[in-house]
């Protein structure tokens, strides 16, 4: 004889209750000029298209956009993934990464801080970064790098870097992360073609929003599409 | 006084399971061979265990969940409870592997165990003055609680020595409650729990739990620095549940730890008389949160142990819950959380048609994943069928384009030879 419940055994989940904060930092320098921001709006606007097309990412996925080029910008602070509006960015200037990578860092810290004051629960943060050169201020070099691997040597933050044509130093991009980093993933793509990179990120978001932290902190994130090569 | 322990799985409950594992399970068996090769596992989950003894009826039981099947990963959730004879004592522990942890089955196995062997033998050789009741006293039972923990802990700890495995392979939570019929002990670590019914009615979390900062993280039975010790006095039932289990009917400690009381109601409300009527309420349990309702929400491992004294319960104290009360409760902490995290007037102005879209978004994923729950094969044929049907649509596409070309090229010869008898 099954159970007798007198009202629904269970009380409607909220989806929203668990975040998965991500922070999609980009480089707008000059360098990117043409076709290579063509492909980064686009890109940023098939981001918000995949993601509405995932229920579960739509409800728990936050989304924070910081570009770079002289000095650094927060296009879009963090706001639930079904009010993500794609901004139009335009290229110029210099590549103030590191600076950028420490705004990003900041951002995490404090969002996670406002989670933590409502008592709301949330996956490890991603720091997604996408380039197409080397960073021009290095003066600010070693503070943004020991802060980013102090942040995933303690499992605070999912670094995800990607470099895109062939001047993208992805050396350096790796070089974030901490020395006994077990693998070490930097994403490549072509100048010409990556906006499918942004697809493939909100399909990673919605893997996460699924997963189930109780099982495991680690998740199988779905196969990088064809026009993006992994290097180790 | 009447005790029974149930024995080893039966193919009833087997079945409960494997209708629902499917062929699941046995990739399942296949690769856990695997694994034996190089690392031990630990024991297959125990099943039910129920029994009713002076007026206390009590059950527990673990099942593997949902992702774990899906992960091809063991059950790392175990339980135990058990009356202690010749004593008034009832003993029970829950424990869940840490799911990053190579080995926490079997430290979850190894925790749960230690735990009540070392409280039986306690009991037992001091059941002549400290522990009879009326006389236990709070200071011995913190005493035994902190050597509960600490020989659960040495136990685990030894366990990973002799296989020259890391300690951190085997780390789980460990929750153990100690009832006397009327005061409840426990000891925890982790973010599992106990839920306590007193004689006056309140209903309400008795331990902490003990998460991380993120979701996945928790402080477990190898934090020792987290242990918390516990006891509550005049308690006519207590029900214990790992992390899966707790975490869908009661809320976090923002939302001050309210529990949904409907989820439990069944335990509190069946009063039951004899030994058949517990194991019946344990079986509904156990097949309910075998089943696809629950488990397309909660897809983590799953704990429930429950303990009522029937001399102590009746309908007096029993809570009494409002669902709107709970609607409006849960609306409000939605509301606050979503002005404190998105504090722009404009997105203040969408809450309502945010929230409106999220719940048709998970009513429509529900239907999506009952259907693909449900319907996997039918699904498959319709896709067949569809292609079946796409190819003959190309077939007879192609077929209209055919007859075209021979039509255009009768006509063109026809055309030639009129041209060819003008001219002869």
């Amino acid at each position: 004889m099954p159970v007798q419940f007198t009202t629904d055994p269970l009380p409607i989940t909220n989806q929203g209750e668990r975040h998965v904060p991500a922070v999609i930092l980009v480089d707008i320098s000059g360098s990117m000029g043409g076709i290579p921001i063509n492909e980064l709006n686009q890109g940023l606007i098939e981001f918000g298209t995949a993601l509405h097309e995932d229920s579960l990412a739509l409800g728990r996925a936050e989304v924070c956009i910081i570009s770079f080029n002289s000095s650094v910008q927060t296009e879009m602070s963090f706001r639930p993934a079904a009010d993500y509006e794609a901004p139009v960015l335009s290229a110029s200037g210099l590549t103030s990464m590191n600076e950028a990578i420490e705004a990003a860092l900041d951002a995490i810290e404090s969002r996670k801080a406002e989670y933590r004051a409502q008592g709301v629960s949330y996956y490890r943060p991603w720091l997604f970064l996408l380039t197409d050169g080397a960073p021009t201020d290095n003066e600010k070099e070693h503070s943004a790098r020991t802060r980013l691997q102090n942040a995933i040597s303690n499992k605070k933050v999912v670094y995800m870097p990607m470099g895109i044509g062939e001047h993208a130093d992805t050396g350096k991009l790796q070089s974030y992360y901490p020395n006994d980093a077990q693998t070490r993933p930097v994403l490549k793509a072509s100048a010409q073609n990556f906006k499918e990179a942004f697809v493939w990120l909100s399909q990673s978001l919605g893997v996460v929003s699924q997963s189930d932290p109780n099982v495991s902190d680690q998740v199988q994130l779905p196969p990088t599409p064809s026009i993006i090569t992994v290097g180790i | 006084m009447s005790f029974e322990r149930k024995d080893p799985f039966t193919a009833d409950y087997n079945d409960v399971l494997e209708k629902h594992s499917d062929d699941r399970d046995t990739e399942y068996v296949d690769r856990q061979e695997d694994v034996k090769e190089e690392m031990p596992a630990a024991p297959e989950v125990e099943a039910p265990v129920y029994g009713f003894a002076d007026g206390i009826s009590f059950w527990a039981f673990s099942q593997r969940g949902e992702s774990h099947i899906k992960n091809g990963l063991p059950c790392q959730d175990r339980c135990a409870v058990k009356m202690i004879e010749n004593t008034n004592f009832l003993v029970a522990a829950i424990a869940d592997g840490v799911g990053s942890c190579a080995l926490s089955d079997l430290g979850a196995y190894i925790a749960v165990h230690a735990a009540i062997n070392y409280l039986e033998s306690a009991l037992l050789s001091d059941q002549e003055d400290e522990f009879s009741i009326p006389k236990a006293e709070d200071e011995i039972i913190g005493d035994l609680l902190r050597g509960v923990m600490k020989f659960a802990y040495d136990e685990v700890e030894k366990a990973a020595v002799e296989m020259e495995q890391l300690l951190y392979s085997l780390q789980s939570t460990l929750t153990v409650a100690l009832y006397d019929g009327s005061t409840l002990y426990f000891a925890h670590a982790g973010d599992d729990g106990i839920v306590v019914l007193r004689e006056d009615g309140m209903l309400k979390l008795a331990s902490a739990r003990h998460k991380g900062e993120e979701a996945s993280s928790v402080f477990p039975l190898q934090s020792q620095n987290t242990w918390q010790f516990g006891k509550v006095e005049h308690t006519a039932a207590f029900i214990m549940a790992t992390d899966g289990v707790l975490d869908a009917f009661v809320r976090n400690a923002a939302e001050k730890n309210r529990i949904y009381y409907p989820f439990i109601e069944p335990i509190l409300t069946q009063f039951p008389k004899t030994v058949e009527e517990v194991k019946e309420n344990c079986l509904d349990y156990y097949e309910y949160m075998a089943g696809k309702d629950y488990r397309y929400t909660v897809t983590d491992d799953l704990t429930l142990a429950a303990v009522t004294n029937q001399n102590r319960l009746c309908e007096r104290i029993l809570p009494s819950f409002s669902m709107e009360e709970w609607n409006y409760k849960t609306a409000q902490y939605q509301a606050k959380v979503f002005a404190a995290l998105y504090p722009d007037a404009q997105e203040q102005h969408r809450f309502a048609q945010h929230r409106q879209q999220q719940e048709e978004r998970q009513k429509s994923r529900n239907r999506k994943m009952q259907n693909s729950f449900d319907d996997d094969f039918e699904n498959v044929q319709k896709k067949e069928k569809k292609k079946d049907y796409q190819d003959y649509s190309d077939w007879e596409e192609k077929n209209d384009d055919l007859f075209l070309i021979i039509l255009c090229f009768v006509f063109a010869v026809a055309v030639i030879i009129l041209i060819l008898f003008f001219f002869f």
